[in-house]
């Protein structure tokens, strides 16, 4: 079984060294695929494995001491297969859309690096160990980006995504180097019996919050992934669903550092609240598909975050995992809008309901799943902490709106049964399946160390986005028009990401733009 | 401030808007993608020559107009160009200099010809075209002009873009300027300075541009090089805001060009950099100096090595050389890439057996087992050969509307499309309704398509929401997961098993359409007898007659409407073919086309078809209406389509990356969402037979040719011609403009690599997160990596009518007379079958050697 862990994970990274070493012929392609197919496979089996037994684990020991290992608990029982899955079918999804295309071995060779480093990462045992898995993938999420590098556009994602890396994986070394500095090479099962003094602990703790703030493109690091779209659609899926979750995954792991310090949990609860509320703002306002999904990412990875502030690490290890499917299967689909706008133009004609039963409808949705969510709480999930139900309330939200829109356009009495019973559906699937997530990672997830302020926080963040939705839907002229102009302009510019330069007004500005030659400069469309 | 509109100003504003329409003429006007309509990106300069707009096009765009001299030469070395074909070429476009007498370098002798030759093959590369009619900030600001262009994407998207996003451009009820007026002063990316001013604009966009050229030092007389610099600078938001300009949808040019020139002189200003003045904007590039016919003469005596070359030699070498510029060399070649494939169809044409006649005069005939009628779409030159090939099945094309120009809505549609040629406006409107008897089952299939629907319509409003989206996430995710999953390991079988669960749940209800009450009676005969008079079958008709459109399956993709059927608006043409059919079902059409000659005997049937192109599976339509005397010839039919079909995808299996020789892999292409290559479309597309199928049943046409049918001898006066030549042979340049020009220049033409392809409100596709919004089609339609899979030549159009009946029907329309004149498409015709060929040139008929 040991031998069987290090042959899953390291896999991919040989075959990205066949693909390299053999000048990516189809063959070393091919191999590829088998190897990633493989290691998916692999994982699965290797994963239950350890979820029926006990914790597989393999380590490199030189006198006694752990030099590296890496380990299947609970919770990389369900990362494993999850990074390694997403990564083969978006190679198998890779292998048709990049036919033709010059990049596509270096395409598979990335990936492959990619699905390594990050497999490596869900499993070290060691803090070194997580810390050089980490940079490996930046390593490789460089050269994804790189794939169309002639294009100005994808140099930009480069250097903008290569900025942020190199100011968060500074931060991971740093706290790395001085967890180390005092007790050695140390395993992250080692983290929680530490002695270390809480100032150190705290700036420990605030370094691998900036790491994980950098790598889920979180304020004020959040200018990377917008800027990530002139690469092929599969560098997107893999980015969304795979590169982005390291953060709250890093937080996850090293939850007794984390924890340690109230202050650093409570700026990661109000970053990640403020770019929850800043990315869905602006996802709202885009009319590309692929920014608007870019903006609602990093939106998802401010709540996945916040939610970790929150100590509710479970819930966060849910939310990576479902909102990485959801993504990836967006980014891969996007090229469908065109037929969606299609398919809305044509909808079938649905009388409009009075303003009465509108009302009734609202009151229905918004009532009633709030109480299905208060009566079956307590039976479904009854080990939620306080931060984990708090959150509840997000639930509750998507229930209701999705509940009203499908009474809304129901017709018929069977409409509004189907609709209603979809509702009460949704709730009690969603509540069991954390419930039974929950219970599930218990084993290797720090028990949530919820803070019983988490309710002001989650209320607070509740009440910041129902400030912007007010304004999003207050009249465009008139007493608070020019708040709504003016915050829709902000929206607006914030969500744009220039052709070249990265904030050109500001740069033209700064700096006296020379008279240049009497040359043609070529249109910057076609660059 | 208040408006007080002077007749002074009145007439100022009426000149800067027509200022402006003439500078949008070297703009296109490209369709949103649901609706791609393929068109010659320089349909605005086809009263131009050909080679001339091509040169307008670079200083415009620095776009390419025809490949490269280093592609033409590897044609050249592959022998798909020959000497015999740049002789042609040149004694076409260069008859002067090929007149000359031949000349000696050291002790060899050249003809003209060979020396030409000689500089075609080794003359020094002519340098991409550069953009040389700049905007002021591209003259002395490239950082400014971005800037500018990026305000531009932001604003124009946000306003064209508002149906795709949950908040939406505030203030856009009161039309673009104004809207955008209220906004840009409150956007912080701009100095303070500009913002004050731009709070202070003129409330209307002439008045705006007005005061920027003032600003500027333009005379509003003389602005039309400045218009035109900006609106060529992104050539596809300009072009979507004047197709939404044709829409009065509240954004017209001159808001455009308002918005942009108030930025650049705003942004010039606040740097203290100078607002230029008219005169300078050509200022621009004089690249280096093209080699002279001297030079051009040493090069060659260089390279093939002639040793002492007196000066007199090389005087009249230049003389020779001097009559063919280094640009005028891409034509050339052009000519010569056009005249090898054309002179190889005209031989192969022109051996037709003799012992087949034309088909329209066939009484003697025995009658085929069934006559099939097919869309003009080269495509459909495929299924026919396999067809026809498989037993005594006749096939005719014809546009794929079946002239049936209709507003049409399905049965689970709640609005109506317009499936039709896109410059006839509908006034027919047809509904799809259940026949009788299947009124619940077409019940079910609307009430489950409404429920589809609804709980779209909630997804979608969870995932566009302030407070909505996050649990959805968590709770979608696991079912969209292993969904993604199997569509992308499984596609096939998960496709089959969607389909079973949809007809399980609400099977398709057999329905017909209400042509009866969309057309009078009349219009019913009348658009049936020109479809049936256009293609030459109004004897001999077979037991069964099948009209057939065609559409494309394919998914996950934003050019699915480019492969659709064009002559349905870039909609699938089964309704079309449909409507024709139940028309010709109607014994009172069948009357009154008897009273006007056409006597359909009572054992025909009509009925309507669709090819799937993807897939090559012709789909009978309304099987229902088959009367059950006919069941076995529509067994038979239906078997000799399937075996066609199969035989049709194998062939086309050769050239599909991956496919290999599998039919299957040919065919999941339809289901696959990461295909990028469902299908070529019309890559390939070079000719036009307009003439009876005799003409070219023998040949195997390779799907590139557009096959009218035309019976010379039933249109004495020459209308239904008329009609051919102005209506489908002007789609077919289109098309073939589109797939040329999106080769030749696939940055500038086409929309790039679809990998990176960003859907920007249901519009178009920008490259990536940022841009122009892409015009043309993608590289994937026309290429597979660098390997260019359309040969980029112009249409040749071959008709065989009556040579002074083509002529005068050419001098009788301005845009035919532009077309062939000019040089767009080509012209070769032929009177009968046994005559030679003539070229038509803007002096007349020419006749050509026969092979």
């Amino acid at each position: 079984m040991t031998t069987a862990l290090i042959i899953v994970i390291f896999l991919p990274a040989l075959a990205a060294l066949a693909i390299v070493a053999l000048g990516g012929s189809a063959a070393s392609l091919r191999g590829a695929r088998i190897a990633n197919g493989f290691a998916a496979v692999g994982a699965i089996v290797l994963a239950i494995g350890a979820t029926i037994g006990t914790p597989i684990s393999v380590a490199a020991n030189v006198e006694g001491a752990i030099v590296a290992g890496f380990e299947i608990d609970r919770l990389s029982a369900v990362l494993l297969p999850f990074v390694l899955g997403v990564g083969f079918v978006v190679q198998i999804f890779a292998t048709r859309y990049l036919r033709g295309d010059a990049a596509q071995p270096r395409f598979f060779a990335s990936a492959s690096l990619l699905a390594t480093a990050t497999a490596a990462m869900v499993t070290a045992s060691t803090l070194i160990g997580l810390a050089a898995a980490w940079t490996i993938g930046s390593v490789a999420v460089w050269a994804l980006l790189s794939l169309y590098a002639p294009l100005p556009a994808a140099r930009l994602g480069v250097r903008r995504t290569m900025t942020a890396f190199a100011l968060g994986d500074a931060a991971l070394w740093t706290a790395v180097a001085i967890v180390v500095a005092i007790h050695g090479n140390i395993t992250l099962e080692e983290l929680a019996t530490l002695e270390m003094p809480a100032g150190t602990v705290a700036v420990i703790a605030a370094l691998l919050l900036v790491a994980a703030l950098a790598r889920s493109a979180q304020l004020p690091f959040h200018r990377w992934l917008p800027a990530t779209l002139a690469a092929p659609t599969p560098v997107s899926a893999l980015l969304h669903a795979g590169v982005v979750n390291a953060g709250g995954i890093l937080l996850v792991r090293t939850s007794p550092l984390f924890t340690a310090s109230d202050i650093v949990m409570h700026v990661a609860v109000a970053i990640g609240a403020a770019t929850a509320v800043y990315g869905t703002v602006l996802m709202l306002t885009k009319s590309d598909v692929k920014g608007a999904l870019t903006h609602s990412t990093m939106g998802q990875m401010g709540f996945m975050i916040m939610t970790c502030g929150l100590g509710a690490f479970s819930v966060a290890i849910f939310h990576i995992v479902a909102h990485g499917m959801y993504k990836a299967g967006l980014f891969a689909g996007a090229g469908g809008a065109v037929n969606t706008r299609i398919a809305h133009q044509n909808a079938p004609h649905t009388e409009p309901h009075g303003a009465a039963r509108s009302v009734a409808h609202a009151i229905i949705a918004w009532g009633g799943s709030l109480a299905i969510f208060l009566v079956a709480t307590p039976a479904l999930y009854p080990e939620a902490s306080t931060s984990s139900t708090a959150l509840l309330i997000f639930g509750w939200f998507s229930a209701a709106v999705a509940t009203s829109a499908l009474l809304r356009s129901s017709q018929t009495a069977f409409g509004m049964f189907l609709a209603v019973l979809t509702g009460i559906l949704a709730i009690v699937g969603y509540l069991a399946a954390l419930s039974a997530f929950g219970a599930f990672v218990a084993p290797a997830v720090a028990v949530d160390a919820s803070s019983a302020t988490a309710g002001w926080f989650v209320g607070g963040f509740v009440l910041v986005l129902v400030a912007a939705e007010a304004v999003r839907r207050s009249p465009t002229y008139g007493r608070f028009g020019r708040l709504h102009r003016q915050l829709y302009t902000l929206a607006l510019a914030a969500g744009h990401v220039p052709t070249v330069s990265s904030s050109p007004a500001v740069r033209a500005v700064r700096s006296r733009p020379r008279i240049a030659p009497a040359t043609a400069v070529p249109s910057p469309a076609h660059q | 401030m208040t408006t007080t509109t002077t007749p002074a100003t009145a007439a100022l504003h009426a000149q800067l808007r027509s200022t402006v329409a003439i500078a949008a003429r070297a703009i296109s006007t490209p369709w949103p993608l649901q609706t791609f309509i393929a068109q010659n990106p320089l349909a605005g300069l086809e009263h131009e020559s050909f080679s001339r707009a091509v040169a307008l096009a670079g200083d415009r765009f620095g776009a390419r107009g025809t490949l490269d001299e280093s592609e033409f030469r590897a044609a050249h070395a592959a022998g798909r160009i020959t000497d015999v074909d740049l002789l042609a070429s040149l004694s076409m476009l260069h008859p002067e200099a090929m007149a000359m007498p031949a000349s000696t370098l050291g002790n060899s002798e050249f003809t003209a010809g060979e020396l030409l030759i000689a500089d075609l093959q080794y003359g020094e590369q002519v340098a991409r075209p550069a953009r040389t009619r700049i905007t002021p900030a591209e003259r002395v600001a490239p950082d400014i002009a971005l800037v500018i262009d990026d305000l531009t994407a932001k604003w124009v998207g946000a306003f064209l873009g508002a149906s795709e996003t949950s908040w939406a451009m505030p203030g856009r009820e009161n039309g673009f300027y104004t809207a955008w007026r209220d906004l840009a002063a409150l956007d912080r990316t701009l100095p303070s300075k500009v913002r004050a001013t731009l709070s202070a604009l003129p409330e209307c966009p002439e008045d705006a541009i007005l005061s920027a050229l003032a600003t500027a030092g333009v005379d509003p007389a003389d602005a039309l090089g400045l218009a035109e610099a900006h609106l060529t600078r992104l050539p596809g938001w300009a072009g979507h805001v004047r197709w939404a300009a044709e829409r009065t949808a509240g954004i017209d040019l001159t808001s455009y060009l308002a918005m942009r020139l108030s930025y650049e002189t705003l942004l010039l200003a606040a740097h203290g950099l100078p607002q230029l003045a008219n005169h300078d904007l050509r200022a621009g590039t004089q690249s280096i100096a093209p080699p002279s016919a001297r030079d051009r003469v040493e090069r060659i005596i260089a390279i093939l090595g002639i040793p002492s070359a007196a000066e007199g030699q090389i005087v009249s070498a230049t003389r020779v050389l001097n009559t063919m510029q280094p640009v005028d060399r891409a034509f050339v070649w052009l000519g010569a890439f056009e005249y090898h494939y054309r002179a190889t169809l005209l031989a192969e044409i022109a051996a037709a057996p003799a012992t087949i006649e034309a088909t329209g005069a066939s009484d003697g005939h025995p009658r085929p087992s069934a006559q099939l009628v097919f869309c003009i779409d080269p495509r459909s030159e495929g299924i026919r050969r396999h067809l026809e090939a498989r037993g005594s099945w006749e096939t005719f094309g014809f546009a794929g509307f079946f002239a049936a120009v209709i507003r049409f809505r399905s049965l689970v549609s709640g609005s109506s499309i317009d499936s039709c040629p896109v410059l006839v406006s509908p006034r027919n409107t047809v509904d799809e309704v259940p026949l009788r008897g299947a009124h619940s089952a077409a019940a079910r299939q609307l009430a489950s398509a409404k429920q589809a629907n609804a709980f779209r319509g909630a997804f979608s409003a969870a995932k566009h929401d302030l407070l909505a989206p996050f649990s959805l996430a968590e709770a979608s995710g696991w079912i969209a997961g292993p969904f993604a999953a199997a569509k992308t390991l499984a596609s096939a079988p998960f496709a089959t098993l969607r389909t079973r669960m949809r007809n399980a749940v609400a099977p398709t209800a057999p329905s017909t359409l209400t042509v009866d009450d969309g057309f009078t009676l009349e219009e019913r005969v009348l658009f049936t007898h020109a479809m049936l008079t256009l293609i030459g079958l109004t004897t001999n008709f077979a037991r069964v007659v099948v009209l057939s459109g065609h559409g494309s399956s394919t998914v996950n993709n934003p050019f699915a409407s480019s492969l659709d059927c064009g002559a349905c608006g870039g909609n699938p043409g089964g309704p079309n073919a449909r409507v024709a059919a139940i028309a010709l079902a109607d014994p009172a059409v069948r009357e009154a086309l008897a009273h006007r000659g056409i006597v359909i005997p009572d054992d025909t049937v009509f009925l309507a078809a669709e090819h799937d192109t993807v897939t090559d599976q012709v789909a009978i339509l309304d099987s229902h209406s088959t009367p059950d005397t006919h069941t076995a010839d529509v067994a038979a039919l239906t078997a000799a389509l399937s075996a066609a079909g199969h035989a049709l995808s194998q062939e086309r299996a050769a050239s599909l990356p991956g496919a290999g020789t599998s039919v299957r892999k040919v065919r999941e292409r339809a289901t696959h969402w990461a295909e990028v290559f469902p299908e070529w479309g019309l890559a390939g597309n070079a000719a036009m037979v307009i003439g009876p199928r005799a003409m070219t049943a023998h040949i195997d046409l390779e799907r590139r040719v557009f096959l009218h049918s035309y019976d010379a001898s039933i249109d004495a006066d020459g209308t239904a011609l008329e009609t051919i030549m102005t209506a489908p042979l002007v789609v077919a340049q289109w098309i073939n403009a589109q797939y040329y020009f999106s080769s030749v220049d696939r940055r500038v033409f086409g929309s790039g690599s679809k990998t990176i392809h960003n859907v920007h409100g249901g519009l178009g596709v920008i490259s990536g997160h940022s841009g122009d919004l892409r015009i043309g089609l993608p590289e994937q339609s026309v290429a597979v990596g660098d390997r260019l899979i359309h040969e980029p030549m112009r249409l040749s159009a071959i008709i065989e009518a009556p040579l002074d009946r083509i002529g005068q029907i050419i001098s009788r329309n301005t845009m035919l007379r532009d077309l062939f004149d000019n040089g767009w498409i080509s012209l070769t015709a032929r009177p009968t079958p046994k005559s030679p060929w003539y070229r038509y040139d803007t002096y007349g008929w020419k006749e050509l050697p026969s092979s």
